[in-house]
C-alpha cells in the first residue's frame, strides 16, 4: 500500500517511519500518517482504504485523541495538517470558510485584525484545528453566553467512506433548506465521514473583556450567589466553578489567603465597557453577604487554568458529566463521596451544567474492579439526575475495561444504522464512538 | 377515502369526535399560508397525549397509510399538507406545558403548544422563549421546531434549532423516542438537530425541552426613515460591522408600508421609502451610546429621520404593526406569495435592488418586509389566483429571486422551510449525492416513506432501487 499511497500524495507528505510513535491511539500505533494537500487527494486515500479495508483515523492536532475507547484497529492516520487554508472570508457578513485542519489559534489572528473572533475556547485553544473541535464538539467556558460550536456552523463540505462529497448549508448566517446534516457531524468523532470544509459565524470582538474571581466558603454560598445571578440583569460570559482541591496543583503566588481552602466562582464579562464595569459592581454588591473576596488581578490566572486543566492531569481520570444545574450541589456532593480517598478535583462550566470530575488513581493500584465501580457509580449519579455522562481521559490499563460512553443504550439503533448507511465497511474510526460505532 | 374498518380503528384510539372524516369539514386541512398547492385528507385525526399519537401511527404504518402532521397550519411553504393524500394527525390538543425549570432554564412541552402561551406563562418570572416568528399568536412550538422557525430576534438569538434541547418523536412505525434531553451535551450523534427543520418528514415530534431566557434588563427601539431602500440596507450593513449586533433589524419598503397605512392607519413620512426598525436589548448602561452609534450610522446613510420608540406601548405597537404585515398585504391583493431566500448580509442593498427589477420585468407588485439584519427576504409577490397568467408569472417571478440568492452564496429558505412549493428548486442549491444523503436520512426514519411525504425532496429514487 506504501506504493500507492506515496503515488497519492508524494514521498514528502507520508510517514512510515519511528516517527508514527506520535500518532499512537491508545498505544496502538498506526502504519502510516498521511498528509493529503488537497480534498482530491483525501479522496483517492479514502477509496485505496476501502480497497484494501484498511482503517482510517481522521487527524486534526491530536490534542483530542485521547477521547473515545480504544479502536478496534488502525492503519492510516488521516492528517488534515496541510489542509489549513481560509477559502473566503467576509469580515462584513460575519462569516468565513475554512479549511478543516487550520488551527483555531492562526484562524482567529487572521480574523482580529478585523476585530472579529471565532466565539469558542475549547481545551488547547493554542493548537487545536477547526475539524478536531467540530467532530469532538470541543467547546469551553464561553459557550455560557456564545453557545457550542454546532450553532456557529453555516455549513460543510464533508468526504464519505465512498469517496463522494457532500456539501450541506449555505455560506449564509440562517437556513431552513433541507436536513441540518452539518449537526449530524459535530461531535460524531469522524466516524461517518472526513470533514474538509467548514462554514463559521463570526462575532465582533468586545470593546472591554473582563473577570473576576470571588471565595465562597460552602458550595451552598456559591449556589446561592448564582441563583442571584440569575434573577438578576448581570449577562455573565461565564460562571465557572473551581473546587478548593483545585488548588495545591498551582503555583503558589497565586494561591494565598484570600483564595486559599475556599470555593473559586470565576465570572466573566465582555462588551462596552461602561456596561461590564456596570456588571462587576452589581457582583461585588451581590456577594457581600458571603464575605467573598473579589479579586480582579487574578481573574486571567484562573481562566487559563480552567482553559487548560488537561495538561496538568495527563495520568488522570477526566470524567466530564453533564447534570441540570438545580442538581449541581447535590451531585458535587455525591461524587465527592465516592472518591473521596483519590482526593478529586471539581472544575465546572455552571451555567451549562457541565462538570469536570478529576483525580489520579494510585499507581500500584491492583483491584481494577476498583475502576468499574467507580466508572459506574458516577455514571449512575450522573444520569439520576437527568444528565449525561463520558470519560474524557483515562490510563490506559483502565480503558480496557470500560466504555467511555458509558451504558448508554438509547437510539443506539438509529445512530448505529447511520454508520452502517454512511460507512459500511466501518473504515472511519472504528470502534471508539457510543455503542461500539 | 379512508377504509372504514381503519376508521373504526382510529376512532377507538381517540374517540369518535376527534376524527373528522366529512369532506366538508377537510376543506380546512387542504393547505397551509401557502395557497397555490392544495390537497386535502382523507381524515384529519387529533390525538390527545403521545400514546395515541403512536397507536395511530402503529395503524397506519400496518396498513402503509401516510401521514402529515400539522400544527397550527401558518406554514409558508406547503409543509403541512397531505399532498399524496393520507391523514393529517393534527396536534392542536396536545397544548400542555408539562414542566417549567428557570433554575435550569428549561422548559417541557407538548408540541401543540402555541408559542407565544410560553413566553406569557413565563414572563411572570422575567422569562421568554426567544424564537418569535411573526404568526406566534397562532403557530405552535411543534411547528416551529420542524420547519427551524425564526422571526425577527432570530438576529441575536438564533433560529428555532438554538432553543431545542430535546425531543420526543414518534417514528413512522409508532415507536416513540427520545432525543436530547435537560441538558446540553449528549453522547451519540446529535439526533435531535437533524429533526429539527425535517419538517416532519422524519417523524412526529410529540414533545419539546426547549431553553427559556431571562428577559434583558432594557430594550430600545429605533425607527429609521430612507428616501431610498439602498440607504436602508446599507445603514444595516454598517452597523452589524461596527462591531453591534441588535437584537431585531428589520426593513419595511414603501409598498407595505402603504399597506400597513391602509390597514393600521400607521403614520410615516411620505417621502420614505424604506423604514428601518433597529431593537437593541440587555443591560441599559451602555445602551444610549450604542444607539448613539446606530442612529449615527443611519444619518450618514441619509435618513430622512431617526426616531426612538418612547415607551413601552409604542414599541409593543410598533411588533404588531410589523408582525402583522403580511396580513395587511391580504387586503389590498386578493392573494401573495411570501418569499424566504437569504443572501450574506452586505447582499442585501444589492438583492432588495434586484427584486424590484423582477417585479418590474414580471408586471407584479412586490412588497418587502424582511429580516435585513441577517439577510433573510420577504419579497411578498402579490397575485389574484382567479388570473392564470398572473399566478404563471408569480411563480417564475419568485424563482428568479431564489435564483439570484444562490448565485450570492445564499440559499432558498432562511426559516420558512421547503414543503412542497421549494421542492422543485432544492436541485438549484444541492447536488443529486447531497440530496441522496438526505434520502438515506429518511430511509433510516422513515423507510416506508409514510412520514409527510411529497415535502422536502421526492422519494423516487428511493423505490428505484
Amino acid at each position: 500500500m506504501k506504493k500507492e499511497l506515496v503515488e497519492i500524495v508524494s514521498e514528502k507528505n507520508l510517514i512510515f517511519d519511528g516517527r508514527i510513535d506520535n500518532y499512537k491511539v491508545d498505544g496502538k500505533k498506526p502504519e502510516y500518517i498521511v498528509f493529503p494537500e488537497n480534498v482530491k487527494q483525501i479522496s483517492k486515500i479514502i477509496e485505496l482504504a476501502a480497497k484494501e479495508d484498511s482503517k482510517i483515523i481522521p487527524w486534526g492536532s491530536g490534542t483530542k485523541i485521547c477521547i473515545g475507547n480504544i479502536p478496534t484497529k488502525i492503519d492510516i492516520v488521516l492528517s488534515l495538517e496541510n489542509i489549513n487554508k481560509i477559502i473566503e472570508f467576509n469580515p462584513g457578513d460575519l462569516t468565513v470558510y475554512v479549511e478543516a485542519g487550520i488551527k483555531l489559534s492562526d484562524l482567529n489572528q487572521i480574523l482580529f485584525k478585523e476585530g472579529l473572533f471565532l466565539p469558542v475556547d475549547p481545551p488547547f485553544s493554542d493548537s487545536c484545528t477547526i475539524g478536531g473541535i467540530v467532530n469532538t464538539d470541543s467547546n469551553g467556558p464561553l459557550r455560557q453566553k456564545y453557545g457550542k460550536i454546532k450553532e456557529m456552523i453555516t455549513g460543510m463540505k464533508i468526504m464519505l467512506a465512498d469517496g463522494s462529497v457532500v456539501n450541506t448549508g449555505a455560506k449564509v448566517v440562517k437556513n431552513a433548506s433541507g436536513y441540518n446534516i452539518s449537526r449530524l457531524y459535530v461531535g460524531s468523532m469522524g466516524t461517518i465521514g472526513v470533514v474538509t470544509e467548514i462554514g463559521l459565524k463570526l462575532q465582533p470582538i468586545p470593546e472591554t473583556i473582563k473577570n473576576a474571581i470571588l471565595t465562597f466558603e460552602s458550595i451552598s454560598d456559591f449556589i446561592d450567589f448564582t441563583d442571584s445571578v440569575r434573577n438578576s440583569f448581570l449577562i455573565p460570559s461565564y460562571i465557572e466553578y473551581i473546587s478548593p482541591s483545585f488548588l495545591k496543583y498551582l503555583s503558589n503566588e497565586y494561591v494565598d489567603e484570600a483564595t486559599g481552602n475556599h470555593h473559586l466562582c470565576l465570572l466573566g464579562f465582555d462588551g462596552f465597557s461602561e456596561t461590564v464595569d456596570w456588571q462587576i459592581e452589581q457582583v461585588k454588591s451581590l456577594c457581600e453577604k458571603y464575605k467573598s473576596i473579589i479579586s480582579s488581578e487574578k481573574g486571567d490566572f484562573f481562566l487559563d487554568q480552567v482553559r487548560n486543566f488537561r495538561s496538568l492531569f495527563e495520568n488522570s481520570v477526566i470524567f466530564k458529566i453533564n447534570i441540570v444545574i438545580p442538581e449541581f450541589e447535590n451531585v458535587l456532593k455525591k461524587i465527592k463521596k465516592i472518591t473521596l480517598e483519590y482526593e478529586p478535583v471539581f472544575i465546572s462550566h455552571f451555567r451549562s451544567g457541565i462538570i469536570y470530575v478529576i483525580f489520579k488513581l494510585p499507581e500500584n493500584l491492583d483491584d481494577e474492579g476498583v475502576v468499574d465501580e467507580l466508572t459506574n457509580r458516577i455514571e449512575k449519579t450522573a444520569v439520576d439526575s437527568g444528565g449525561s455522562y463520558m470519560v474524557e481521559n483515562i490510563p490506559l490499563k483502565f480503558k480496557e475495561r470500560i466504555s467511555v460512553w458509558g451504558s448508554m443504550e438509547n437510539n443506539l439503533e438509529i445512530m448505529k444504522k447511520i454508520k452502517q448507511q454512511f460507512d459500511p465497511n466501518n473504515i472511519f474510526n472504528p470502534g471508539r464512538f457510543v455503542g461500539g460505532i | 377515502m379512508l377504509d372504514s374498518r381503519v376508521i373504526e380503528k382510529l376512532e377507538f384510539v381517540v374517540g369518535k369526535e376527534y376524527v373528522i372524516k366529512d369532506l366538508n369539514e377537510l376543506i380546512v386541512f387542504e393547505c397551509d399560508g401557502f395557497t397555490l398547492d392544495k390537497s386535502a385528507p382523507e381524515a384529519a385525526i387529533f390525538p390527545g397525549n403521545t400514546e395515541e399519537v403512536s397507536e395511530i401511527v402503529r395503524i397506519l404504518y400496518d396498513e402503509n397509510i401516510q401521514f402529515t402532521s400539522r400544527g397550527a397550519g401558518t406554514g409558508l411553504s406547503g409543509g403541512c399538507l397531505a399532498s399524496k393524500g393520507g391523514v393529517i394527525i393534527c396536534l392542536s390538543r396536545m397544548n400542555r406545558i408539562l414542566e417549567i425549570d428557570y433554575k435550569n432554564g428549561t422548559a417541557i412541552v407538548e408540541s401543540g403548544v402555541i408559542n407565544l402561551q410560553l413566553t406569557n406563562k413565563t414572563s411572570k418570572n422575567d422569562y421568554f422563549f426567544a424564537p418569535d416568528p411573526s404568526s406566534q399568536m397562532a403557530n405552535t412550538i411543534g411547528g416551529n421546531a420542524a420547519t427551524n422557525a425564526g422571526g425577527p430576534h432570530t438576529l441575536k438569538y438564533g433560529s428555532s434549532i438554538n432553543h431545542v434541547f430535546g425531543l420526543e418523536v414518534v417514528l413512522s412505525d409508532g415507536s416513540i423516542k427520545q432525543f436530547g434531553g435537560k441538558v446540553e451535551d449528549i453522547n451519540g450523534f446529535d439526533l435531535t438537530g437533524l429533526i429539527i427543520g425535517s419538517e416532519g418528514t422524519l417523524g412526529i415530534i410529540t414533545k419539546l425541552i426547549v431553553k427559556i431566557l431571562h428577559i434583558p434588563e432594557g430594550v430600545k427601539t429605533f425607527l429609521a426613515n430612507f428616501g431610498s431602500m439602498y440607504n436602508a440596507t446599507k445603514s444595516c450593513s454598517e452597523i452589524i460591522s461596527s462591531g453591534i449586533i441588535p437584537a431585531a433589524m428589520e426593513i419595511i419598503d414603501y409598498v407595505m408600508l402603504s399597506a400597513l397605512k391602509k390597514a393600521f392607519d400607521f403614520e410615516f413620512s411620505e417621502n420614505a421609502k424604506a423604514l428601518l426598525i433597529i431593537e437593541i436589548d440587555g443591560i441599559k448602561q451602555g445602551m444610549d451610546r450604542m444607539g448613539e452609534k446606530i442612529i449615527n450610522i443611519c444619518n450618514k446613510n441619509n435618513a430622512l429621520e431617526v426616531k426612538v420608540a418612547k415607551d413601552d406601548e409604542e414599541r409593543t405597537l410598533l411588533w404588531a404593526a410589523r408582525k402583522s404585515a403580511f396580513g395587511a398585504v391580504g387586503r389590498i391583493s386578493p392573494n401573495y406569495l411570501t418569499n424566504d431566500g437569504v443572501v450574506p448580509r452586505t447582499k442585501i442593498p444589492e438583492m432588495i435592488e434586484y427584486v424590484y427589477e423582477v417585479g418590474e420585468k414580471y408586471s407584479l407588485k412586490i412588497a418587502n418586509t424582511f429580516h435585513a439584519g441577517d439577510g433573510n427576504i420577504h419579497p411578498l409577490i402579490m397575485y389574484d389566483e382567479r388570473n392564470p397568467d398572473q399566478v404563471d408569472r408569480t411563480f417564475r417571478a419568485a424563482a428568479e429571486i431564489m435564483k439570484k440568492c444562490i448565485e450570492f452564496s445564499g440559499t432558498i429558505s432562511g426559516e420558512h422551510g421547503i414543503g412542497t412549493y421549494k421542492k422543485k428548486y432544492m436541485k438549484w442549491i444541492f447536488s443529486e449525492n447531497d440530496i441522496k444523503f438526505m434520502r438515506s436520512i429518511k430511509k433510516i426514519f422513515d423507510p416506508r416513506g409514510l412520514s409527510n411525504p411529497g415535502k422536502i425532496f421526492d422519494l423516487l429514487s428511493l423505490k428505484r432501487k
